[in-house]
Parts: C-alpha cells; structure tokens; sequence
C-alpha cells in the first residue's frame, strides 16, 4: 500500500486525535478543559459580577474560539464489522438534534483486505442517521427500534474512478465505481452505564443494520431472479457515546 | 474477572431481564420487545449470505477455475465425434431474467455440445454480478466457458474473473476443433498489458495437435471496435490465419446480431447479441462444413 493512497485518512486522523484527548477528559462533564473556569454555586453575585466585567476583548474571543472549536469534538464512536464499508471499519461522529440524540452524523475508516485482488483497500465512509425512537425498559436497558438513513462510501485505489477517465467516450460508462450511495434500516440495544462505573463512555450500544447500494438496487428493479437478499448486505457494529 | 463472577453478573442479569418481560410491562412495550427479537431472529440465518465487506470486495466463495474445469468436459465429452454443435451468448449484463431464459431455450435444444459466453457478464465489475451469472449460467446442461468483456474488468472486476474462470487467454480442442479465446479489451488496460497477448498465441499455436483441421476464434471486442487495439489488427489477422484452416471468428460487445467482415481476406466475424435481444447463435460444424444460425426467442 501506497502512503500517498493513505494521506487523506491520515491527516483526518490526526485531526480526529488532536480533538480526541480533550473530549476524553472532560468526560460526562461538559465542561472542558478549553473553557475558562466557569462561576460554580458557591460563587457570589458580586464576585461573578467582578469576573465578568474584567474578562477582556481577548478573552471573550479566544473563549468563544475555543466554544466553537468544543463544540465539534465527535461524542460518539463506532466500530462496525462488515456492511459494504470494510471487513471492519471504526468512526468518529457526533450526536445531535433533539434531545442530542436524534440525528447521528459518523464519519468511518474501513479495511477492506486484498482477498484475490492485487492490493488492501482502504474505505471511508460518511454516513447520516435518523433515530426517531427510544423506549426505556429500565436504567440499564434501552431499545432504539429504528434506525435509518444513508452513506456515501468511497473505496482508494488506483481502479477506482469517480467520473471516467478521458480516454472514454462520453457516457462510455455511466457511473462512478469509485462512490456508492447506500440506504439502510436497523436496530439498536442501548445500554446505559451508571455513572460510577463509567470510564470513556456514558453509554454502550449494540446494533445491527441491512443496507443496500445504488449498483444492487439497480440490477434489482429489472430483475425478477435478484431477491432481496441478494441486494442486503447485513452489519453488526457497537456504538461508544461518550457525553 | 473471574469465572464465578462473571456466572453471576450473567446470572443477574438474566434474572433482572427475565423479570421485566414477564412482569408489569406495558402490553405495546411487549409487543416492541417481541417485534425486535423476531427480526433478529429473521436476519441472524439469513444473515450467512448477506455479511458483504464491500460490493468490490473480492472474496469469492463457491466453485471457482471453472475455465479448466469447463474445459476438461468439453474435451472428454467431444472427444472423437464428427459434428460439433455449439451456441453463443454474449453480454448478459443486468439481464438476468432474460440469461435465465436464453439458458432454458439452449438447454432444451439438447443437442449442443457446449456454450461459449463471449463477455460482459458484469454491468459493474461487482463482485456479486459474477457470482449472479455463475449461477445462471451454472444452469446449463453442458459445459460452457467465459471470455472475459470489457465490462468485467471495472473495479475489481478483472480479479473476480480470474479467481472464478482463469486465465483470460486459453484455447481447447474439442474433437477436430480448436477453439481459441482471447481478450481483446485492449483499452482497458492503458497498453500496460499485452493485449491481445500475441506471445500466447504463438505459444498455442505450436501447441495445437496433429488431429486439429479447423480452428474457431472468440473474443469479446472484434478488430476496429473503439476496444481493440488496432494498432495491430493487420497482425492479429495474420497470426490467426496461421491457425489450421480458420473458419470464423465471433465476437460480441455490439449488442446486435451481425456478420462482419473486417479484412479484405473474407474471414467472417459473427457477432452475438446481447441478452436483452434474447438472441444465440448456434454452429454446427463438421469435418468439411460449417452451418450458422441465429435464433430469436
């Protein structure tokens, strides 16, 4: 394998674990290490009152820098066997919406080993998720029983092309073997972690989802001898929440 | 954590677990419970032929180096006979119900000795397309072999093949006949390979017994089709001319039935159409003759 078939994996890693430790230490707390020491209870009126009014115009700005830069520490990571993204693949993603838990948006780095072809793949993956639903069975045990939405996964390798190369002519091949578009529908089991016992993550989920891609779909819509599953590709993966 | 304690956690857990589904559950909250262990259960034994890494992903399962194998029945199930009939199909793409059909006419025809696919079996060069087609084609009553098109070598396309059929040059000798398959997808490759690899077909061509008479010649792109590397058409002409009495060639990628006639020396080029014409062709060839035909469903 190429270094140069890697950069982009690799420089969005780094930035990945540049953000990382931070969003380690600051844990189920909100608080992070970016932000100033905020005013707890214990602090009078007046006291806060004099912080505020002595915070400087740099201050103000680096702070607010530094909100927004904390504000997009992933709070969520993945790892995931199979699913037409990689052999395995992990993600770095964040969880938002209401009640900061109904949109998922996760961004994967997948292996995909050489088998009978000439070399590994590397495969990134960015993928959005709706989770509509959360039913609390007790403290510990929860179900999300849907979860849906789609991913873009691009496959590196010099066989690959997103458009085809100049050397065709035009509409030669209509389709980039490079991209697939997939959808897919799953479930969840979630399991909280008390609070005492909690050391990266607040939360642990198990899911398994069946998805499909743009090239299956196509051949399936005109074909009465492709089933459905055929089409599906099954995954089963484990999902980090870390606040 | 030690075995005893690990026993116990799972045990409270089982316990903790088997009483909220037995007692004081909400009857909707039941039914979602029973509603996700049910699907999982559905999606776990089905779930074998659906773990895909990725629709590139070349692990192939099932039968594989199907061209030697293909070819040793052709050669021991033709040996010695004096007519040879055999059919062509040609790029079957995304046409799986139509494959399917054109499988059951030449089956039910009964007397062909053998079918030769002249490409493009795969639209994407999708992993899963070959094993689709395999098993269509795995339906014939005799053997049949594959030539590789230029569809075939997208992506990891080229690979797939080569794991499941072989190599993408190869000839055979049923009875009288030699029947020799190449690829010709010359622009594919960028001019990195030899295509067509002409040190194969010297190679072959001193290979070829005493008891050959007539040869055939398949490929995918025929000579001046936008595939082929016509740099070296004239060449290919004579090397193939060389061969014992050369009777046709045959070639697809066209999608429609046609003879062409590429040369001024007259060596006729059948081209098969696409599984979508619902079209084969079917030769019958004996020691002096041959017949071509070409069937409609």
């Amino acid at each position: 394998m190429k270094l140069s078939t890697f950069k982009y994996q690799l420089s969005a890693l780094v930035v990945l674990l540049a953000l990382f430790p931070q969003s380690v230490k600051a844990g189920d707390n909100t608080l992070s290490m970016y932000t100033l020491p905020a005013p707890t209870l214990q602090i009078d009126q007046s006291a806060f009152k004099q912080e505020e009014t002595t915070v400087s115009r740099y201050e103000r700005i680096t702070r607010r820098y530094q909100n927004f830069w904390r504000s997009l520490i992933p709070n969520q990571f993945k790892l995931q066997y199979a699913g037409s993204i990689g052999l395995v693949s992990a993600s770095a993603g964040w969880h938002y919406g209401h009640a900061k838990r109904v949109w998922e948006t996760d961004l994967y780095f997948g292996f995909l080993p050489k088998y009978s072809s000439r070399h590994n793949h590397a495969t990134m993956t960015l993928k959005q998720s709706y989770v509509p639903f959360r039913i609390t069975i007790n403290e510990g045990f929860q179900i999300e029983p849907l979860a849906c939405g789609l991913f873009f996964n691009t496959i590196f390798g010099d066989e690959f092309w997103n458009s085809q190369p100049d050397k065709y002519p035009k509409h030669y091949y209509g389709f980039p073997t490079k991209i697939r578009a997939n959808v897919f529908l799953g479930q969840r089991l979630r399991f909280p972690i008390p609070s005492e016992k909690r050391h990266h993550a607040n939360c642990i989920s198990f899911y398994y989802e069946l998805s499909t891609c743009d090239l299956y779909l196509a051949s399936y819509v005109t074909n009465n001898f492709i089933s459905l599953t055929d089409i599906l590709s099954l995954s089963f993966g484990l999902k980090f929440d870390l606040f | 954590m030690s075995h005893s304690c690990l026993l116990r956690k799972s045990k409270v857990f089982c316990d903790s677990l088997f009483f909220y589904i037995c007692s004081r559950i909400h009857p909707i909250m039941k039914t979602i419970i029973t509603y996700f262990l049910l699907m999982l259960s559905l999606v776990l034994p089905l779930g074998c032929d659906m773990i895909e890494y990725h629709p590139y992903a070349t692990r192939v399962t099932g039968d594989t180096d199907l061209t030697r194998r293909m070819i040793e029945r052709i050669e021991t199930e033709c040996a010695g006979k004096d007519t040879l009939r055999f059919a062509v199909i040609s790029d079957t793409q995304r046409w799986y119900d139509e494959t399917k059909l054109l499988v059951n006419a030449i089956n039910a025809r009964g007397d062909v000795d053998f079918v030769i696919h002249l490409g493009d079996q795969s639209d994407f060069g999708l992993t899963e397309e070959f094993k689709w087609q395999r098993k269509l084609l795995m339906g014939f009553q005799m053997p049949y072999v594959c030539i590789i098109g230029n569809h075939d070598c997208l992506g990891t396309g080229e690979d797939v093949y080569h794991k499941m059929y072989g190599d993408d040059n190869f000839s055979f000798n049923a009875s009288f006949l030699h029947v020799l398959c190449l690829n010709t997808n010359a622009f594919e490759y960028d001019y990195s390979q030899a295509i067509p690899d002409f040190s194969f077909i010297k190679d072959d061509l001193a290979a070829v017994p005493d008891s050959v008479m007539r040869t055939v010649v398949a490929m995918h792109a025929i000579p001046y089709t936008e595939q082929f590397n016509n740099n070296v058409a004239d060449y290919f002409d004579y090397m193939l001319n060389q061969f014992p009495q050369l009777l046709f060639c045959m070639g697809g990628h066209d999608h429609h039935v046609g003879i062409d006639y590429p040369y001024e020396n007259g060596v006729p080029y059948y081209k098969s159409g696409s599984a979508k014409s619902l079209a084969y062709l079917l030769f019958t060839i004996t020691r002096s003759t041959y017949r071509y035909e070409a069937f409609d469903l």
